[in-house]
């Protein structure tokens, strides 16, 4: 079966089982959303690094080839802490 | 003023090493102590490790961690206790770690935790043997956490864990992958032991503020939730003798 023929649902799983098992990412916080319908794949979420959202493009560049990839994944912020206080 | 600081979920692989040392630079200042809820490396390899043991580095107050599910994936968890052991870290599994901080003694009792579901909607010990096995090693994990806390002698104590103990840190996650999130098991181990504050990770899309059934004080710590290199909560000082442990949110650090 194409590619564009199975359902959407089956096609971001797939996706974000690879997004999970590949050895430079394992990342498993990545919302994916597949239009097979309008050829297009959205990536959401946010990783530890710039290297790490690269490559979650280019896996589901890989999974979904011929697709328009939007890769609206972000980069993780390490902001400094405000204290709680319990007194 | 007793200063905790904590984070989990951090992730750490070769690529966010720098961008760590930076991050957790300040915190020997600003805390006295740092705890990591799980999640410490991208998949536990040794690589993961060796970079993880880079990242802390800068850190010169005590590091207490647990593991979590990534640093379990690549099959070499014992390495990773190894190697953080190597640099000082004590990693907490059905066990506890007292240390004195201005005269106080703060303990933390630590546990991975595991799923299996909130009461009402969660798995039971009961089928097949892989569901038994799922259920077992969460009720495993919480009895070895609940001999912990209980064994702790301290005026101050905090449970480690990196699954979710209630429900209410994972506001904000599908209401589906609860099971995957936490226990209710784990909660139910710290409202019988007691305890001043209960830190876990995982939840990635859940919230930092909850309470137990029991009215323990749960913050979710999970880098992604908190937004920051490391959240900082502060205990006033303790005015108990000591050998009474401070019980529910109102003892001692809440007047």
């Amino acid at each position: 079966m194409a590619l564009a023929d199975q359902p959407d649902a089956y096609l971001a799983e797939q996706l974000r089982v690879a997004l999970a098992l590949d050895p430079q990412l394992h990342e498993l916080g990545i919302h994916v959303t597949v239009a097979a319908a309008r050829r297009r794949a959205v990536l959401v979420g946010v990783v530890p690094t710039r290297e790490r959202r690269e490559r979650a493009g280019e896996i589901a560049r890989r999974v979904l080839p011929e697709f328009e990839i939007q890769n609206d994944v972000t980069v993780q912020q390490l902001a400094p802490p405000e204290p709680e206080t319990f007194a | 003023m007793i200063r905790v600081a904590a984070v989990g979920d951090l992730h750490i692989g070769a690529d966010a090493v720098s961008q760590w040392q930076a991050a957790l630079e300040p915190v020997s200042a600003a805390a006295d102590l740092l705890l990591l809820a799980g999640d410490l490396t991208r998949s536990g390899t040794p690589e993961d490790g060796e970079a993880l043991v880079a990242a802390l580095e800068p850190v010169a107050i005590p590091i207490v961690a647990v593991l979590g599910n990534h640093d379990f994936h690549a099959d070499h968890a014992e390495r990773l206790v190894e190697l953080l052991g190597e640099i000082g870290v004590t990693v907490l599994e059905g066990s506890a770690r007292t240390f004195e901080v201005g005269g106080v003694r703060v303990g933390v009792a630590g546990s991975k935790g595991f799923g299996g579901g909130f009461a009402g909607a969660c798995g039971s010990d009961f089928g097949e043997p892989e569901m038994k096995a799922f259920i077992r090693h969460t009720q495993r994990l919480a009895d070895g956490l609940e001999a912990a806390l209980a064994g702790l002698r301290s005026e101050l104590r905090i449970a480690l864990l990196h699954y979710s103990p209630v429900e209410a840190t994972l506001a904000g996650e599908r209401l589906e992958i609860y099971p995957f999130l936490g226990s209710y098991l784990l909660g139910e181990a710290v409202d019988r032991a007691g305890a001043d504050l209960v830190l876990h990770g995982h939840a990635h899309a859940g919230s930092e503020r909850g309470t137990t059934p029991g009215g323990i004080r749960v913050r979710n710590v999970a880098q992604p939730v908190i937004k920051r290199a490391f959240n900082l909560y502060c205990f006033a000082p303790h005015a108990g003798p000591h050998g009474d442990p401070v019980r529910g949110p109102n003892g001692g650090c809440n007047p």
